[in-house]
């Protein structure tokens, strides 16, 4: 199986519910994002590029890739950082991580993972999301696990169910009769950074 | 930066008195310095990492800046001592020991600024455990371990072949060891930063042969220093013929170093793109200061190294320095400049894990150096130094390094 | 930020689960267990010991809440213990049109537990506005403000007290401040946020039970052009933007007509530029050139618009049955009448072949179309000026209407037209333009304003409680006049002095326009009681601050609005602190007035007895059946507003309107002959022409935000670490003549105030416009507040506040 994902950009209206659907259901700390709607235009977050009024502005939706052949996974000194076999999801062991960020250097997609630079700290002070959210660590390296937990209970990645703009969409890359093998058949897509050999499994149609 | 190296270089300590009062107290200062440095890493590890300048969109910084530098330093000194073996050529006199010495405390040091860096050191024992052999880092601390057991083993070995318990042969086949391990060190150290594809500036061929370049330069500068300060300090006696022989090696290795900078400036810059950017971010950009710091400074120790009327011992100290200071600009335009230019420069949530300067735009946080280290991060590191000097000096009394008639 | 170790379950899960292991491949071999990697060890636990992962949590329907697009989206939340710990949001199979939570639904856990709730009821001890307050108990409070308002009510009259109610919040229980409202005689005040809009589209297409305002979103999906207008919906309707990105996937073309460049801009097939103000303007060139080319659709306008109508000459009204002596005035009989040549008057469905164009002589008055006078209105302004006061070039007008012919077309709007004093001029001409190219009552075309054309669901019914039939009668103030009855003691129809405000899901310092009155207001009146949540700006400023529950702590049912579904919001965690909920406040208060007997209703009743009516029942809803099922569908299914017939009085489209009055009067001069038809006035202040703008060139505006809702979910952590401070976008020519760079300080002001904020460059902002993001609160600024900026003004016709009608100038600071 290869998990991954379908981010359809002329839904995509930039809106940024993923990232707060997946700040809440993994329960992230102050200040960790594992997935950012980052605005290609100008310099600040929903600002155009361009001159008026010929401007242009869209957004792009990132974070962990999943790659086929993920930078990371070799770089990590002690398979903190691994692929998972039957899913192809990228993981991360916070219990094992040693803390040398290899990985988030190795990534070439800057700002997927974060490291926690201090004690994470919390909005409220309960653990709130998912079930399966990992209690986060100081001193490790996190990202997106694809909401693994909830893939195994047969549910959407919570990125996938929230998007407001029904812009993504979730399944195996492997399966050719899957949601996502048929969209990216059907409509003009890239990915991100295909240059780097990383073979994401993200697909962004355009 | 420079300044910070160049005050804590272990040539401070050898200007002591051997075992006078002088190198007491340049132990106990050192000492006290490791303890300082330890109580910093302390709070770092309390407190949190967050104290540093690192932040995830420039996560490594100055300690992993002078782990390269160290791993660098490490390397000339076993180098100009077992060359001459391995290959039976006459040596430098009788600074083998000493520079096998400085090569140990380099190794250690550049082991020490790895392990402050990393955010779990408690879990140090899991690579040994759960080896990752695909991953360059770990390939460095196999190479790295490998060559500071062998760095001790070719020292002890030494102190034999003097006092006849081992054969030439035997001190000539370890040197060989030491030297292909020597040569690995710097070539693998090089691959943590050249085998990752994501950052443009590092993604380079180069860059192993360009780190031995750069050891050599930085290793053999750190040996003239020490020796010559260690004969002004009476500690041993050194021909002036060997000192200009090391010199003019200085210079030649001075310009490889450069040659290869030249080289791989005009492969990134010439097809324009994105290697446009680094040789722009360099040259003119926000780094510009640590290269020209290096072009001119190495440049200057090439002059003094060839030009013969030059070569007295302070000129050679000055251009020593000059080489050093030089390589770590070098290592701090290597490390700060593969960050400098995000892949993907878009603007996003930015905040205060993301970058250091979290207070205006992405842009903002680039304009000048994404990476400045904080006061912790300087503390820490002026620790580290501090214990390898203590090293150093510990050598210098208690291990038997001074030259014995007849040695080579 | 108060994590800690503990609290969060900092242990690691090492010796409760056995690790991933180096390699891979644990998920298929291991199950679940093993890939929960990193779990707090009492939720490991839980998961390993085979139970539902989610078992220790209760799942509770309720919604979120605010006045956005979606109002009150249905969402289920989890609870653990007696926190909220999870939410998600309803999906629904067979519906799934119109849900989703937006990014700030899925922060609504850490606005229930924000640390700016206000915990007990709260007696201001220092200055207005200085946060000093002391805790008091609620029979203080109650007996206080009780005492006060029976003082004022006899000494100055019922409508002495003035309850203010905002837009925070919409639910079911908001009838019980309207009971008491009636039952005092109080003066009910009329906010009119947005009214510029929605009234004099009501006005034009009159009110929909099923959707309020034209055609409801999925009628976008249908449409072959989309024009969006003065709208933003990919940030202000985020819920519902799926249906105009789906139009698109389909071959639909969306035009986004817009000063600035806004995110839908940069998703739109064309961006028309227009200069601010000068929407309706772009309407009737629109039309003009429909007209002029012939292409204007008959058949609507005859049979769908009161385009036949006859107008008599002698007062503007229309000609009825009852001026030929058939029937008696006012009477339902009493028809409008129609003409064609051979059939002669009669009723519309007499003739139905009426002439739309012609004066008529019909025993003796003096008759015309109003499709006639619609047609001499129009020839009053000339297309080349109109080209020239919009900025729009001739050939794009020309092109837009062609476009537009060539539909089905519908206009999207929202409420960036209607802030300008103005505002009612975009409307009226936009629905104009409708009417005469016929894209109004075809699938795919016709008129939606963002949140007023979301579906309404059926079956809630207040008004027994909102109205009771032994209430008194109570006076109307229009929001904007409420400084000059301070002033004054009264205005126009409105007479009588004001003492007290009561201002309930309402943060009225915060939003409305020309901060500094309202602060003026303020102190000159004796008691102002502020009911909500968190502290509000408009909190800091008050007498008496009750606190009022979260919306996930006591029972509710949320206003239809804005989904298909009605909505049950159970109560899923206590009140926390003292608070108490608007049912409950409401009824204390009631106590205090000596009307208790009045409010004798649970709130269980109340919520039973809101949903037993007819309507509810044709929908299948009971109360035992909402309780249960926690939301029912009640709604119709795909239509076309307009299809059958317009809810208005003459149940067509009306861009002609007889004897039209103002909303709210003044007591100004009213032309009605003007305000009859299709009419535009440049905005009051934020005109080119204007000499002010000589002084302030600048237009200042603030637009919808996906970070905030109004001024609610500004202190939300984990959008602020999106959105972190509030700053100013302009222009890259306007930051250059001024010297201003990216991220410099910067000073907005004019004669009224000023605000002092960060700078971003914007090449999307219209030149000689500055935006800042509307919601901040006055502490979010580096000084000043941009509420200080805006200007009072309103237009008579529909007082709806015009923040958008205001210039200023930039200059950087420091």
């Amino acid at each position: 199986m290869r998990y991954g994902m379908v981010i359809d950009l002329k839904k995509c209206m930039g809106c940024q519910t993923c990232s707060t659907a997946c700040k809440l259901a993994n329960n992230l700390p102050a200040g960790i994002w594992w997935n950012r709607v980052l605005t290609v235009g100008g310099e600040q977050v929903d600002t155009a590029r361009g001159s008026y009024p010929n401007a242009e502005l869209s957004h792009l939706p990132v974070a962990c890739q999943h790659c086929e052949n993920p930078a990371c996974v070799k770089a990590c000194p002690v398979g903190a950082t691994y692929k998972d076999a039957d899913t192809g999801i990228v993981r991360q062991d916070y219990d094992k991580c040693i803390g040398c960020r290899m990985c988030m250097s190795a990534c070439p997609y800057n700002g997927v993972r974060s490291f926690n630079w201090e004690e994470p700290k919390y909005a409220v002070d309960f653990s709130v999301g998912e079930v399966e959210s990992p209690a986060h660590q100081k001193h490790v390296v996190e990202k997106c696990t694809l909401c693994v937990g909830r893939v195994a209970k047969g549910q959407k990645p919570k990125c996938v169910e929230a998007c407001a703009g029904r812009a993504r969409y979730f399944g195996d890359f492997d399966d050719p009769d899957s949601e996502v093998s048929q969209l990216v058949r059907a409509r003009e897509h890239m990915r991100i950074l295909p240059e780097m050999g990383t073979d994401p499994s993200v697909y962004y149609l355009v | 930066m420079t300044e910070n190296t160049r005050a804590a270089s272990p040539s401070k300590a050898s200007a002591a008195k051997f075992g006078g009062r002088g190198l007491n107290v340049a132990i106990a200062v050192a000492a006290a310095v490791t303890v300082a440095g330890i109580a910093l890493w302390g709070m770092q590890l309390a407190g949190g990492m967050m104290q540093t300048g690192m932040r995830n969109l420039d996560s490594w910084g100055l300690y992993i800046t002078s782990f390269m530098f160290f791993v660098g330093l490490s390397a000339g000194g076993l180098i100009i001592s077992s060359v001459p073996k391995a290959f039976g050529m006459k040596g430098f006199g009788g600074i083998s020991k000493v520079a096998v010495w400085t090569s140990i405390c380099c190794t250690v040091l550049a082991i020490g600024f790895v392990v402050v860096d990393l955010g779990q050191p408690v879990r140090l024992w899991e690579l040994f455990a759960y080896s990752n052999l695909s991953s360059p880092l770990m390939w460095d601390i196999i190479v790295l371990s490998t060559y500071l057991i062998l760095s001790i083993v070719y020292l002890w070995a030494t102190l034999r072949a003097e006092a006849g318990k081992v054969s030439a042969t035997a001190l000539r086949v370890i040197s060989v060891i030491a030297l292909v391990c020597a040569v690995l060190v710097h070539s693998v150290t090089a691959w943590i930063f050249g085998l990752q594809q994501s950052h443009e500036f590092w993604h380079t061929a180069l860059l192993a042969p360009w780190f031995v370049s750069s050891a050599l330069v930085c290793g053999v500068a750190l040996v003239l220093v020490v020796v010559i300060a260690l004969r002004r300090a009476g500690y041993m006696q050194l021909d002036q013929e060997n000192v200009v022989k090391m010199a003019k090696m200085l210079g030649a290795f001075v310009c490889i170093d450069l040659y290869f900078f030249g080289c791989d400036l005009l492969t990134s810059a010439f097809p324009g793109g994105e290697g446009a950017e680094v040789a722009a971010m360099l040259v003119t950009g926000p780094l510009a200061p640590f290269f020209w710091t290096e072009v001119v400074g190495c440049a200057l120790a090439a002059v003094v190294c060839f030009t013969p009327r030059l070569r007295t011992s302070g000129f050679i100290v000055a251009a020593s320095l000059l080489a050093i200071a030089g390589i770590f600009c070098k290592r701090v335009q290597l490390l700060v400049g593969g960050f400098q230019l995000p892949n993907l420069d878009y603007a996003g949530a930015l905040t205060q894990h993301a970058v250091t300067d979290a207070s205006g735009t992405l842009a903002n946080a680039y304009q000048g150096m994404v990476y400045w280290p904080t006061a912790l991060e300087f503390g820490v590191a002026l620790g580290i130094v501090g214990l390898g000097a203590l090293l150093l000096c510990l050598g210098f009394k208690y291990l038997p390094l001074k030259p014995v008639e007849g040695s080579r | 930020m108060s994590g800690t170790d503990s609290s969060q379950g900092g242990l690691t899960r090492r010796g409760f689960l056995k690790t991933t292991g180096v390699a891979a491949g644990a998920l298929a071999t291991a199950g679940i267990a093993s890939q929960l990697s990193g779990l707090s060890p009492d939720r490991a636990l839980a998961a390993e010991s085979g139970e539902d992962s989610g078992s220790a949590r209760k799942k509770i329907p309720t919604t979120c809440m605010g006045n956005c697009h979606g109002f009150a989206c249905p969402m289920d939340v989890f609870v653990e213990g007696d926190k909220v710990v999870d939410l998600q949001n309803f999906v629904s199979e067979e519906h799934p049109d119109y849900h989703a939570v937006c990014l700030r639904g899925y922060t609504n856990i850490e606005r229930c537990y924000s640390p700016e709730r206000i915990k007990y009821p709260l007696r201001r001890t220092g200055e207005r506005g200085s946060g000093e307050f002391e805790r008091i108990s609620w029979e203080e409070a109650i007996d206080e403000i009780c005492t006060k308002w029976k003082g004022y009510q006899k000494d100055y009259g019922d409508a002495s007290v003035v309850f203010a109610k905002g837009s925070g919040s919409f639910t079911a229980t908001m009838a019980s401040y309207d009971r008491l409202r009636t039952y005092m005689g109080a003066t009910n005040f009329l906010n009119n946020y947005d009214a510029n809009g929605v009234n004099s589209t009501w006005d034009h297409i009159g009110y929909d039970a099923f959707c309020s305002t034209g055609n409801e979103f999925r009628n976008l999906k249908f449409a072959k052009k989309i024009f969006c207008w003065g709208c933003n919906p990919s940030e202000s309707a985020i819920i519902a933007y799926h249906f105009i990105s789906e139009a698109q996937l389909n071959g639909a073309k969306l035009y986004v007509i817009d000063p600035n460049f806004t995110t839908t801009a940069g998703k739109a097939d064309a961006f028309i530029p227009i200069r601010p103000g000068t929407d309706g303007l772009l309407a009737i060139a629109m039309s003009k050139i429909i007209l002029r080319d012939g292409l204007q659709d008959e058949d609507n306008l005859r049979n769908k618009t009161v385009a036949p109508f006859l107008v008599k000459e002698a007062d503007g009204k229309y000609l009825r049955l009852s001026d030929l002596g058939q029937a008696e005035a006012g009477s339902v009989d009493d028809k409008i009448l129609v003409y064609h040549p051979e059939s002669g008057v009669g009723t519309p469905n007499q003739v139905p072949n009426a002439v739309i164009e012609g004066t008529y002589e019909i025993e003796g008055h003096r008759a015309t179309t109003a499709y006639s006078l619609l047609l001499e209105r129009l020839e009053e302004f000339d297309l080349d000026e109109i080209v020239e006061t919009t900025t729009v070039p001739m050939e794009t007008v020309e092109w837009l209407a062609a476009e537009l012919m060539d539909g089905p077309s519908s206009i999207l709007t929202g409420f960036g037209i209607d802030h300008y004093s103005n505002g009612i001029t975009g409307y009226i001409n936009m629905l104009t333009l409708l009417d005469i190219s016929g894209q109004m009552t075809k699938l795919g075309t016709g008129f939606s304003v963002c949140d007023m054309s979301m579906p309404i669901a059926q079956g809630l019914n207040t008004t027994f409680w909102s109205a009771p039939k032994d209430g008194k009668k109570c006076p109307s103030l229009a929001g904007a006049y409420l400084y000059d009855v301070v002033q004054d003691g009264g205005i126009g129809e409105f007479q009588n002095e004001v003492k007290s405000l009561f201002l309930y899901v309402h943060n009225i310092i915060g939003n409305y326009p020309e901060r500094k009155k309202w602060l003026e207001i303020f102190d000159k009146l004796d008691l102002v009681v502020t009911v909500d949540v968190w502290m509000s700006e408009t909190c800091r400023y008050s007498d008496i601050v009750l606190p009022a529950t979260y919306m996930w702590e006591a029972r509710d049912i949320a206003r239809p609005n804005a989904n298909p579904y009605l909505r049950l919001m159970e109560k899923a965690i206590e009140p926390q602190f003292e608070a108490k909920s608007d049912f409950d406040i409401a009824a204390l208060l009631a106590e205090g007035m000596g009307l208790g007997d009045k409010f004798n209703l649970t709130i269980d009743e109340f919520l039973e007895k809101s949903v037993d009516n007819d309507k509810a029942r044709s929908y299948g809803i009971t109360w035992e059946r909402l309780q249960k099922e926690g939301r029912i569908y009640a709604f119709r299914e795909d239509y076309v507003y307009g299809d059958e017939k317009f809810y208005t009085n003459t149940g067509r489209s009306e861009f002609y309107l007889e004897g039209t009055k103002p909303d709210f009067d003044a007591g100004f001069e009213w032309d009605v002959k003007y305000r009859s038809l299709p009419y535009w006035f440049p905005p009051h202040e934020a005109w080119h022409e204007n000499e002010m703008s000589e002084k302030y060139p600048l237009i200042f505006t603030s637009e919808r935000s996906k970070f905030k809702v109004h001024t609610q979910f500004t202190y939300v952590d984990s959008l602020l670490e999106l959105d972190p401070e509030p700053y100013v976008k302009l222009n890259d020519a306007d930051a250059t003549a001024r010297g201003i760079e990216e991220g410099d300080t910067v000073r907005l002001y004019n004669d009224r105030g000023y605000v002092v904020i960060k700078a971003y460059i914007n090449p999307g902002v219209y030149p000689g416009m500055v935006v800042i993001d509307h919601g901040w609160q006055g502490d979010q600024f580096i000084e000043g507040h941009y509420s200080d900026l805006s200007a009072s003004y309103v237009d008579q016709a529909i007082p709806g506040p015009a923040w958008f009608d205001c210039l200023c100038e930039v200059e950087k600071v420091g």
